[in-house]
């Protein structure tokens, strides 16, 4: 038999060690790095984007409110500021609505809200990021990026969702008050970086509300979740979103995102 | 929600509904709502009324840097819709108009504030209501409901008290042809009925003066005072019959009918009503009711078996008394 020596003991140790750290190190990615890269590829894909979206808020009964808006998105700083252009088509009696925000991390936005039928500009308070946007189950957030930094992040398994690879990942807000959430879990796409499923958690460890990206299509070359589902399961209430006439790098330039055209918005990307 | 806006309070609401989704955008609905509210809010019994009327004023009231001039309904359909736009795009909840409009904006509702729970001052609104619908038709294609917990319980004690009076009458003819039956003699049937009749006669009598309303607590009582006081009256006249039977005359019956079986239902009657007077002092105006009334029962149908029964015996013994007159 062997004599277990002091230079074989420090090795079975440090192998001990090695087996025993988090799954992060040995992805070779931290948790942090990964919720990185996602927010990037999810909140800022290309310099700027257009789309039409179609938005479906139904309520526990089935009934069905639409919204129908073209939306510009022009990123400022990649990963940082970001402005929105938001002008609405449907329902018939508030086309020519605008709403408008510029995007600052790390303090409030600024909102407009463009109201035609007397031809003003009203800034609404931006001071809770949280809130839903335009009665829908998505926040302000959800739409525009929650910031990294803002939670604490761990990889919970590497596993396999409806035949792709993701990472999960637990994200703990770092200041709990001003969230809803408890934590939440996301399911990112190992190769794609979007999010294929998110789960939102309450202070009593229930599940309320449930993201899931119901379709994912490559668009001029970018990867794009094109279908989107937000359900809040206390309420019975979800929020059914689709994309079309997309179009990235569409060479929108910062003075459209300004008032001036929130009378005549810029027919160039927006078909009234 | 509700009960923490109007903390609780007693509540009744109007719908109207309209044909076509939307239909509550516009304006001649709206300012249709704003009148009832207005002429509702002149009653004494309404505390405050609220609707999607006063969202939508609100709202044009602030975005014009909060002029009064401003605190009107706007004029077009779309103004209108923009504005509810505005309101839940900044609202924190989806569902912060649920309480004043359904999804479809094809309906929505009138909040009334009642002081009191009373059916008479929900029935005086519902009135008044109707009064000004007559004055004032619906805009085309709405219609108009009452709803709410206030205004169901008027429902409620319409049919109720409708089925009350028709089941006490019921029972009144029942027991009158069971007595007639058991005496064998309608006459004495009759006679045995005074007491309920006059005990359940005096008390809606008294209720009437006293502004009460006839509802379930005493619609109860009805039905009790009629079996309780029906239990004297047989008591009374089945050892009566027994004396006659014996050969007694009326005068030596009654002296040994007043003398034990007589004390006996009276103690009973005070007995029971004294029972009932702790109920005076629960916190609850139906438990009050009961108590005060039941212990008014024992006591008024205990003395109309003792005084007024005789007493109608007497007049009428001639007829009363033939069978056992040998």
């Amino acid at each position: 038999m062997r004599r277990i020596t002091p230079r074989l003991l420090v090795f079975s140790v440090v192998l001990a060690a090695l087996a025993l750290t988090p799954l992060s190190r040995a992805a070779g990615q931290s948790a942090e790095e990964i919720m990185k890269k996602y927010h990037l590829i999810y909140y800022y894909a290309a310099e700027d984007g257009r789309a039409v979206v179609q938005m479906k808020l139904i309520n526990k009964q089935g009934k069905t409110r639409e919204r129908y808006f073209t939306m510009l998105r022009r990123d400022v700083e990649e990963g940082g500021r970001q402005k929105y252009f938001i002008y609405f088509h449907r329902p018939g009696d508030v086309r020519g609505t605008v709403f408008m925000v510029h995007k600052h991390p790390g303090k409030d936005d600024d909102r407009w809200l463009y109201i035609p039928a007397i031809n003003l500009t009203k800034r609404i308070a931006a001071n809770d990021k949280r809130t839903s946007f335009m009665g829908s189950d998505y926040t302000y957030e959800d739409v525009s990026g929650r910031n990294p930094a803002d939670d604490d992040h761990e990889l919970i398994k590497e596993e396999a969702l409806d035949g792709k690879q993701v990472y999960l990942i637990k994200s703990v807000p770092k200041n709990k008050g001003s969230v809803d959430f408890a934590y939440r879990l996301i399911w990112i796409d190992k190769e794609s970086y979007l999010p294929l499923k998110e789960e939102y958690y309450n202070s009593r460890q229930e599940l309320y509300k449930v993201f899931t990206a119901d379709k994912i299509e490559e668009i001029e070359g970018i990867l794009t979740i094109t279908a989107r589902t937000m359900k809040n399961l206390e309420t019975g209430h979800r929020t059914e979103v689709s994309f079309e006439s997309i179009d990235y790098n569409a060479g929108l330039t910062d003075e459209v995102f300004s008032k001036r055209y929130f009378k005549n918005p810029p027919r160039k990307w927006i078909k009234k | 929600m509700l009960n923490e806006h109007f903390g609780g309070t007693y509540m009744a609401y109007l719908v109207l509904t309209g044909e076509e989704n939307d239909a509550v955008k516009d304006p001649a609905v709206l300012s249709y709502m704003e009148k009832i509210q207005q002429r509702l809010e002149l009653m004494e019994v309404v505390g405050k009324t609220s609707s999607l009327v006063d969202v939508v004023k609100r709202v044009n009231y602030v975005v014009h840097g909060e002029d009064g001039a401003y605190n009107v309904l706007p004029s077009s359909k779309e103004e209108t819709a923009q504005y509810l736009f505005l309101f839940l795009a900044s609202a924190d909840d989806p569902d912060e108009l649920d309480n004043y409009v359904d999804y479809d904006y094809a309906s929505a509702n009138i909040w009334l504030q009642m002081k009191k729970g009373n059916n008479r001052d929900m029935q005086g609104v519902e009135a008044v209501v109707r009064e000004f619908v007559d004055e004032n038709p619906l805009p085309p294609g709405i219609e108009m409901n009452w709803a709410g917990l206030t205004y169901l319980n008027v429902i409620w004690q319409k049919k109720m008290v409708g089925g009350m009076i028709r089941a006490l009458m019921g029972g009144f003819v029942v027991v009158l042809i069971l007595m007639s039956i058991l005496f064998r003699s309608f006459r004495w049937g009759l006679v045995s009925m005074l007491p309920l009749s006059f005990t359940i006669v005096l008390i809606y009598g008294v209720i009437g003066l006293a502004g009460k309303e006839y509802d379930m607590p005493v619609a109860i009582l009805s039905a009790l005072s009629l079996g309780l006081s029906i239990d004297f009256a047989i008591h009374f006249i089945q050892r009566l019959r027994g004396r006659l039977s014996a050969g007694d005359g009326l005068e030596t019956a009654f002296e040994n009918i007043f003398a034990e079986p007589a004390r006996a239902i009276f103690r009973n009657a005070i007995v029971i009503a004294i029972g009932f007077t702790p109920l005076l002092f629960a916190p609850l105006t139906p438990y009050q009711t009961v108590g005060g009334f039941l212990a008014s029962i024992m006591m008024l149908s205990a003395v109309a078996t003792l005084l007024l029964m005789p007493g109608i015996i007497k007049t009428f013994s001639k007829s009363m008394l033939r069978r056992f007159a040998q």
